[in-house]
């Protein structure tokens, strides 16, 4: 079985930022990006199956400037066997649905019997790009998963997936299929410096956006701006102790204490 | 089916498990100019025949039942493939489908079946004669927005929670069931319910929900949360996605898009950073009050009372402070 799992460098959640000027893409003011938080789940979720089923290969895969290769390499060093990296320019915005456009194109050939991104990306939350992969390949496809469990035969796969309202579904897929990993109570594994050091200097095979030929983007970005200001609920002022007395009598005055 | 009768767009609505109709998808049709005539919408719903007649009355719209014996473990492609041929017997252009797991699944499909434009999460819209359809939707967890412009008269569109609602134009005439209704049938991959939706009473029908984030830390933090509730008469304890899966609080006390809609009197999100799948969770309660470390934690853009502390500190003090209040009154 070959899995192939999409990974994306995102602004740091824990980091301040600011939408960099004239730029059209997702970017941040200094700089501090990480591996989608889903997206690692997404690698936790294949490399379980690799552990679980002998001759499973996972593959890596990043869209995106320069600096995304650092998602791959931290892919390698968790565990995944080969990266790719699809390459674009810094200050180009890539639609979600043209990434899977993308992604749909650089899997040609691959012989993968199993797609897995995370659920969404933290940065523009389109949570979209794996489930349009699933309707441009015609494949089955689950989103939230959060358990993926292979037949011995490697042909199918029993996954579990989050449904509304906090319920849980179950269904055997045959392959090829597209996941999407929801976050769960596993933390997805932490890479060693060793393997850290090993993955930044092991080898990632690089295409070019432009030439795998994706057509013409459907969604054009026009502006990204801040939102008007809301207005601002009011933040009580003073002590700890004189905010709480505060919070009291709106309660009490609301009748709700 | 009349098959001379064509529509500008497909309203895509699907019941939600307790049969409630979110109605989001229409507001969207309606706030994009679209009169109701012009669209058709497909129920997508296990008692669909015999619900469509109520919700075409209801909306004044043409209502499409969809339902059969496949439906309840039907997977997203099988759907999107029927609602791909929905879209080209009735002629089509738009599909519009409402907030939710289901839509954030089925829609992106449906739009790659057609090579259509997909614009997820949708708060809001403008037509300009020239340039089209302006979508805005909001990203980096609601510190900007997103304008784009898509595709002309195809596109696929899901809706932000809580941000277009319905209400039947005055003047419009009672909608109408075109028919006969498609089918679902059994065949594909079935999905079967490993647990429903965890029966939790007491925190949907609690009137004041207090709410556990990751800020919460150490899971010996959670007494204050408990203290705290229990202030109130009818309360509930509850948690963002983070606090769950930190096993902070049990995931069927999880509020937002993976978890429960609640719609108390008051919601006080402790140390909650304000996520949009979790605010979307709470967008039908009456008062909103947050406690946060952090100034610019986007929990307090949609919230009445903000509090910026530490809960630690603050949650104690409040329920020492409640209690004497109590006492004296």
């Amino acid at each position: 079985m070959r899995i192939l799992v999409c990974v994306k460098q995102v602004p740091d959640p824990e980091a301040g930022f600011e939408p960099a000027a004239g730029q059209a893409g997702l970017l941040v003011a200094g700089g501090r990006y990480v591996m989608n938080p889903y997206d690692a789940h997404a690698v936790e979720r294949a490399l379980e199956i690799k552990e679980a089923l002998p001759g499973v290969e996972v593959h890596a895969l990043t869209l995106g400037p320069e600096r995304c290769r650092a998602v791959v390499h931290r892919a390698l060093a968790m565990g995944a066997d080969r990266a790719f990296h699809v390459l674009c320019d810094e200050d180009a915005w890539i639609p979600p649905a043209q990434t899977a456009r993308a992604i749909a194109r650089a899997l040609e050939g691959g012989a993968y019997d199993l797609v897995i991104t995370g659920a969404l990306a933290t940065d523009d939350e389109a949570a979209c790009a794996g489930p349009y992969l699933a309707g441009l390949l015609g494949w089955e496809t689950a989103c939230f998963v959060v358990s993926a469990i292979p037949a011995a035969d490697g042909k199918s796969i029993t996954v579990r997936k989050e449904g509304e309202g906090g319920s849980l579904w179950e269904s055997l897929l045959r392959l090829p299929a597209v996941l999407t990993a929801q976050t769960t109570e596993h933390s997805p594994r932490w890479p060693s410096l060793s393997n850290m050091l090993r993955a930044n200097r092991a080898e990632v095979t690089v295409l070019d956006f432009e030439a795998l030929e994706t057509g013409p983007e459907t969604e054009e970005l026009e502006e990204l701006a801040e939102p008007e200001e809301r207005p601002s609920g009011l933040f009580l002022q003073g002590t700890t102790e004189e905010k709480a007395r505060e919070f009291c009598r709106i309660l009490r005055e609301r009748g709700l204490l | 089916m009349n098959r001379d009768q064509r529509f500008v767009a497909l309203v895509v609505l699907r019941a939600r498990a307790d049969g409630c109709v979110p109605l989001d998808g229409l507001g969207l049709a309606l706030a994009m100019g679209f009169p109701l005539d012009s669209l058709a919408c497909a129920l997508v719903s296990t008692d669909a025949e015999k619900s469509a007649p109520v919700l075409a009355q209801q909306t004044g719209a043409a209502v499409l039942p969809v339902s059969g014996p496949g439906l309840p473990g039907a997977g997203a492609l099988q759907l999107a493939v029927l609602l791909q041929g929905i879209m080209e017997r009735l002629g089509c252009g738009l599909a519009l489908f409402g907030p939710g797991l289901w839509a954030m699944e089925t829609a992106p499909v449906l739009a790659a079946l057609r090579g259509a434009a997909f614009v997820p999460g949708v708060s809001g819209v403008s037509r300009s004669p020239v340039r089209g359809f302006s979508f805005l939707r909001p990203v980096m967890n609601g510190k900007l927005n997103l304008s784009l412009r898509a595709g002309g008269e195809s596109a696929v569109c899901t809706v932000t929670a809580g941000a277009f609602s319905f209400s039947r134009p005055p003047d419009a005439p009672p909608g109408r069931v075109i028919g006969p209704g498609v089918i679902v049938s059994g065949s594909g991959p079935r999905w079967r319910p490993v647990s429903e939706s965890p029966s939790d009473p007491g925190l949907t029908q609690a009137d004041v929900v207090v709410t556990a984030g990751r800020g919460v830390g150490a899971a010996e933090n959670m007494a204050m949360i408990e203290d705290t509730a229990a202030l109130f008469a009818r309360s509930a304890v509850a948690g963002s996605r983070s606090a769950c899966d930190a096993g902070l609080v049990p995931v069927s006390r999880q509020v937002g898009m993976t978890g429960k809609s609640v719609s108390p009197k008051l919601y006080l999100a402790c140390g909650v950073s304000g996520a949009r799948q979790h605010t979307c969770g709470f967008s039908g309660a009456s008062f909103v009050a947050a406690v946060n470390r952090d100034p610019a934690a986007p929990i307090f853009r949609v919230s009445d009372i903000c509090i910026q502390e530490d809960l630690t500190r603050f949650l104690p003090e409040l329920v020492r402070i409640c209690k004497e209040a109590r006492q004296k009154a």
